[in-house]
């Protein structure tokens, strides 16, 4: 075997494992879910005052302004550590059965486990000032403890020729878990979904390639309530670090050349009394990868992603966190892939583009039973040495979600600000499934959730 | 002898109309509506009162801040709870809720 030969094999190995891993991390990896009552202990308000449907992690006005201002909002001085858990198990059934089952120790169909435990520390640092939302999590479905997201803000207000001015710093492990709005990546809707069934292998970088496994740090500024800009840069961690970190990195995997640069600019309204609040924005990041770790061509290849997204929000009394809200969030997010290592190495396209869209309603009834649909599509250039796990080279993908939640307390007068249950049922169905729409519907699949979050008592 | 009871009345409604008057004659209410203060910008005499309602159905804080940033918190309010401050020096101050970082309104006294 000459060198040619060997890089060749090489190549198609990590596009091989790069697919099944993209894959297996869409399908195994549960989707980021967080609801922390050590807030609700800090401030005395309900979950209700910050949650859409009383609980995490959809935001209402309150609950961006309290993340925008470091976490450090409080009712007094605090008696309790900001500690909280949480815990998820789930049921899931798909259309037909997965072979191979979707972890060691399930079956292929109809199974019951237990998603995650997880540990925040959540609320004030130093009062006043800094803030940090910092979760560590056993993943139930691959044994393992890792870290989690995880944003430490720094935050002053001041003001500038009569305007206000709230500014400050993030330093996050996730673009995007520093967000306000729900329509972008790590927060997005469906809040929480089956760590056991597959789901669409093609995603851009920005939907959460690059979640837990980057530090970076980024500024912000949030003029008059009405535009927010940020600036971030990432920095990715190496392989050992990942490991030590509990994270699924892997020897061969895609290593960043240089830094990544992420930034969001968006306009916020309220109006009519706060019964209605809206947002446009975009943002975006780009990367440079060596694919498989493969520096052997002296090239890498450049990741462009750029997003677009509203948010809507219709508040039927703006006096009562318990009264209904109506909820839009759009998203769309385009990447340019300019691969010029990976069209050496393996023979893929030298350029591709790959887009997502979704789009969500919901409608929280009494802050009780949260009913809600989105449908969701993406689609882009047929290649099939990168896209590897799909029928024919393309990674497109279409369906919809619906779901109803149901949080019984975490509103004004519950016993308990520091115990909060959720349950969800929620229906995925599929019109197309990495790239084809034929049994595209054998992935559909009913999840059935229940989920707890607790703080301690302050 | 005879009293007429028409006379006493009125003077007594008179006199309670009298006494209310001085004691409400310095008060200005300040609601809190959908986490804001209404109105948010108020001019007193020195002596004055604002009377804070809370109309929503979460708690809020009240914590005054003097032109020299000293702070005083007069802690947490539930929703239907007035809480009445009086402000005997003159100067500009700002009144903020410690929970709600949007909610924050001027005060004037003169």
């Amino acid at each position: 075997m000459n060198t040619r030969d060997m890089k060749n094999r090489i190549g198609q190995s990590w596009v091989l494992a790069s697919g099944v891993l993209a894959l297996g991390a869409s399908a195994l990896l549960p989707h980021p879910a967080e609801a922390v009552p050590s807030f609700a202990v800090q401030t005395g308000q309900p979950c209700a005052a910050c949650h859409v449907g009383s609980f995490g992690p959809q935001l209402t006005s309150f609950g961006r302004d309290f993340k925008l201002f470091g976490y450090v909002a409080s009712k007094g001085k605090p008696t309790m550590p900001a500690v909280s858990a949480m815990v998820t198990t789930s049921f899931t059934h798909t259309n037909t059965d997965q072979v191979p089952s979707p972890a060691p120790w399930t079956g292929p169909n109809d199974n019951l486990s237990l998603d995650q435990v997880s540990l925040f520390y959540a609320g004030a640092v130093i009062p006043d000032v800094m803030g940090a939302f910092i979760q560590a999590t056993y993943d139930g479905v691959h044994h393992v403890i890792h870290w989690d997201n995880t944003d430490i803000r720094l935050s002053r207000e001041a003001t500038i020729g009569g305007s206000d001015l709230v500014y400050g710093i993030t330093v996050n492990n996730n673009p995007t878990v520093q967000d306000l709005w729900n329509s972008t990546p790590a927060w997005r809707y469906p809040y929480v979904q089956s760590a056991l069934a597959a789901g669409p292998a093609a995603a851009t970088k920005l939907d959460g390639s690059y979640a837990q496994k980057v530090i970076g740090v980024g500024a912000y500024g949030m003029l008059n309530d009405l535009l927010f800009v940020e600036a971030d840069v990432y920095n990715p961690l190496n392989i050992p670090t990942q490991y030590a970190l509990g994270l699924t990195g892997l020897q061969g995997s895609d290593t960043t050349d240089g830094v990544i640069p992420y930034w969001r600019v968006s306009l916020q309204h309220a109006f009519d009394q706060g019964h209605h609040s809206i947002q446009v924005g975009t943002y975006g990041m780009t990367a440079d990868i060596f694919p498989g770790g493969d520096r052997s061509t002296g090239r890498s290849d450049g990741y462009t992603d750029i997003a677009a997204d509203l948010n809507y929000q219709w508040y039927a009394k703006p006096s009562d966190v318990t009264a209904d809200i109506a909820s839009l969030h759009l998203n769309y997010i385009h990447e340019d892939q300019d691969l010029k290592a990976s069209s050496l190495l393996s023979g893929t396209n030298a350029r591709d583009q790959l887009n997502s869209f979704r789009a969500d309603m919901s409608y929280a009834v009494a802050a009780t039973y949260t009913p809600s649909v989105q449908y969701f599509r993406s689609w882009g250039s047929t290649d099939a040495a990168l896209w590897s796990g799909s029928a024919n080279g393309s990674p497109n993908s279409a369906g919809f979600v619906g779901e109803i939640a149901y949080s019984p307390w975490g509103k004004p007068g519950d016993p308990m600000t520091w115990f909060n249950p959720h349950l969800t049922l929620q229906y995925v169905a599929y019109t197309q499934f990495n790239g084809t729409s034929q049994h595209a519907g054998d992935n559909n699949t009913v999840f059935l959730n229940l989920w707890f979050a607790l703080g301690l008592p302050n | 002898m005879k009293i007429s009871v028409l006379p006493m009345a009125t003077l007594a409604t008179l006199a309670a109309l009298l006494l209310s008057t001085a004691a409400y004659a310095g008060e200005t209410v300040i609601d809190q509506q959908a986490q804001k203060f209404v109105p948010n910008a108020v001019t007193l005499k020195a002596g004055d009162s604002l009377k804070f309602l809370n109309s929503d159905d979460v708690d809020h804080n009240v914590t005054v801040i003097d032109a020299a940033g000293n702070a005083e918190d007069h802690g947490i309010q539930k929703p239907g709870a007035p809480i009445v401050i009086k402000f005997d020096k003159p100067g500009d101050y700002s009144v903020r809720c410690s929970v709600h970082p949007r909610m924050k309104m001027s005060v004037k006294v003169e």
